[in-house]
């Protein structure tokens, strides 16, 4: 069986706190004992309550924080044992929930030009992967505005586009467009499906908004820090009861439907979460 | 009542002001959304009404006084209002949540920590807390100093749907005697939220009630804005002739029982 992509054994993490001065320290767990694996070019999507551990565990991902016991391998090897280790950081690429934390430039091209530069690119080959990150994204009109003056949901569309732009082996989405409006949720839920399509990232996306992992292929669950589940993506969004389980937000679509099985025990056929899908389904019966 | 008359904001002379001159008046008893594509100045705007930012123009009203007039009214204004930040870990500096709701309010904390479910977390660190864990406790906080007016960015961006419950169970509480204003991008929650919609783009600006922008649902795309999913919904459904034209659909609630209404008549013949 080919390698997979991402392995992760037996993960545990707990945090330490200082308690006072003669170094006592509080323990307390906060993943217990997960494993999955993600394979190339696989689409996951990862759900949980708040406070489950999905930012803990991509921080894991991304080697911000080391794990307590357990290993994390990214194609067969290691992250402890992977060199040079600031590597890792380009294979696996990590978008976080509060974008201010990403930036240490003033602008988008400053900033990224500073990250590329760390990565060892040629001051030529970064202009190139601006211009047509720029172009693909459509981002001109942001690329040169300093961070400050832009607005949140800005700012994290070129947060987006700086993590795409090392061409990551595995891109993770830590609730991307959580701060973003629905005209911009769409923006960046296409691109993901593009950016999917066209190249050979596998991508982990951390999400409460069902439509989004819609995107993804399969879906993992994650509660107090224990991985509970492992559905394929329709499956498991079709079902009211797992979407109420995990704390989804509820679409109105699936409202429609089951309100309608209330009143009615007819039960609309759709086949996934989309409005067209409902309209359909209505018609259906209907005639 | 907070009355906002011809007001606007330039970040520079050499740039066009944010948004056209501003008047509106906003009464307690409501919740307020703010609504406009990312960008239009929506946090800016939070920030004038809230007393943190000068206008470039025009004024800001609390009990017919201006706000901005002198440097103390300023001060006294600040201190009725409760801003509820995008990022709220700008707020937190003790080291446990419990010392955090203590140092915000002399007296009895228990009452808001069964409110907003923090029990199981008095003991952390607020830094330690989840993303959506922070934002819960920033508005227990604001709640526990009682503001007169309430003002979100963002609260329950992030928030799982308890979480969202939870945050919209104490607003309708809490609005009762005090003004609330929401800016919120997930414009489903929000027409189950608010009563009252202002759409602000850079060009226009128009107040509105839920009975309004769901007669005129058009409203949405006229600002930039993807409609909720219910009226989308409700738009096809009449389209196509199921659904009756000049009807309200509010809530899937509601579209779900005339079609029901439908499949049982369907049945009948």
């Amino acid at each position: 069986m080919a390698t997979p992509l991402l392995e992760v054994k037996q993960l545990q993490y707990s945090s330490e706190e200082l308690i006072d001065l003669n170094l006592t320290v509080k323990k307390k767990e906060i993943i217990h004992q997960v494993s999955f694996t993600i394979n190339h070019h696989e689409f996951v999507g990862l759900i949980g309550p708040n406070g489950s551990g999905k930012t803990t565990l991509s921080k894991l991902l991304t080697k911000i924080i080391e794990p307590s016991n357990g290993h994390i391998l990214l194609d067969g090897v290691d992250y402890v044992d992977f060199r040079p280790s600031w590597k890792l950081h380009q294979e696996v690429s990590l978008v976080f929930q509060q974008v201010s934390s990403q930036f240490v430039g003033t602008d988008f091209i400053t900033d990224l030009t500073l990250s590329l530069k760390n990565f060892g690119w040629s001051i030529a080959k970064i202009e190139n992967r601006i211009k047509q990150l720029t172009k693909q994204l459509h981002l001109k009109s942001l690329i040169k505005r300093p961070f400050r003056e832009l607005s949140g949901g800005q700012q994290q569309l070129l947060a987006i586009a700086e993590a795409i732009a090392v061409k990551p082996k595995l891109l993770i989405l830590d609730e991307p467009t959580a701060q973003l409006d629905s005209e911009n949720t769409f923006l960046v839920d296409q691109l993901l499906a593009k950016i999917f399509k066209e190249e050979s990232t596998s991508i982990l996306l951390i999400s409460h908004k069902p439509i989004e992992l819609s995107l993804a292929q399969k879906l993992l669950t994650l509660n107090q820090g224990t991985l509970t589940g492992n559905y394929s993506t329709n499956e498991f969004l079709l079902d009211s009861s797992l979407l109420k389980e995990n704390q989804l937000i509820f679409p109105a679509t699936l409202a429609i439907r089951d309100y309608v099985y209330e009143l009615t025990k007819v039960q609309l056929p759709l086949v996934d979460l989309s409005i067209k899908s409902l309209i359909k389904a209505i018609e259906t019966v209907l005639c | 009542m907070l009355k906002i008359s011809n007001l606007t904001y330039q970040f520079s002379p050499h740039i066009l002001p944010l948004f056209p001159n501003l008047n509106f008046t906003l009464r307690k008893g409501e919740i307020y959304a703010l609504l406009g594509v990312n960008g239009v100045g929506k946090t800016t705007l939070l920030k004038i009404i809230s007393g943190l930012l000068k206008p470039s123009q025009g004024k800001v009203f609390w009990h017919d006084q201006n706000v901005y007039q002198s440097k103390k009214i300023l001060r006294q204004y600040r201190t009725q209002v409760g801003f509820c930040l995008q990022d709220p870990e700008h707020l937190f500096f003790k080291q446990t949540v419990a010392d955090e709701l203590k140092y915000h309010h002399v007296g009895n904390i228990a009452k808001i920590v069964k409110q907003f479910n923090l029990e199981h977390l008095l003991n952390y660190s607020p830094f330690e807390l989840s993303g959506g864990q922070k934002k819960i406790l920033q508005l227990a906080i604001m709640l526990l100093k009682n503001p007169e007016i309430l003002i979100g960015d963002e609260i329950t961006a992030g928030l799982d749907a308890k979480g969202q419950s939870l945050v919209a169970k104490n607003l309708q509480k809490f609005k009762k005697d005090h003004i609330v204003l929401l800016v919120n991008h997930d414009l489903n929650q929000v027409i189950q939220m608010c009563d009252n919609f202002l759409f602000l783009s850079s060009e226009k600006f128009q107040l509105m009630t839920l009975t309004d922008i769901l007669k005129y649902p058009d409203i949405f795309q006229k600002f930039g804005l993807i409609p909720p999913d219910t009226i989308k919904i409700g738009q096809e459904l009449i389209a196509r002739g199921i659904l009756l034209p000049d009807t309200i659909y509010s809530n899937s609630e509601k579209i779900a029982q005339i079609i029901a209404t439908l499949i049982n008549q369907k049945k009948a013949k």
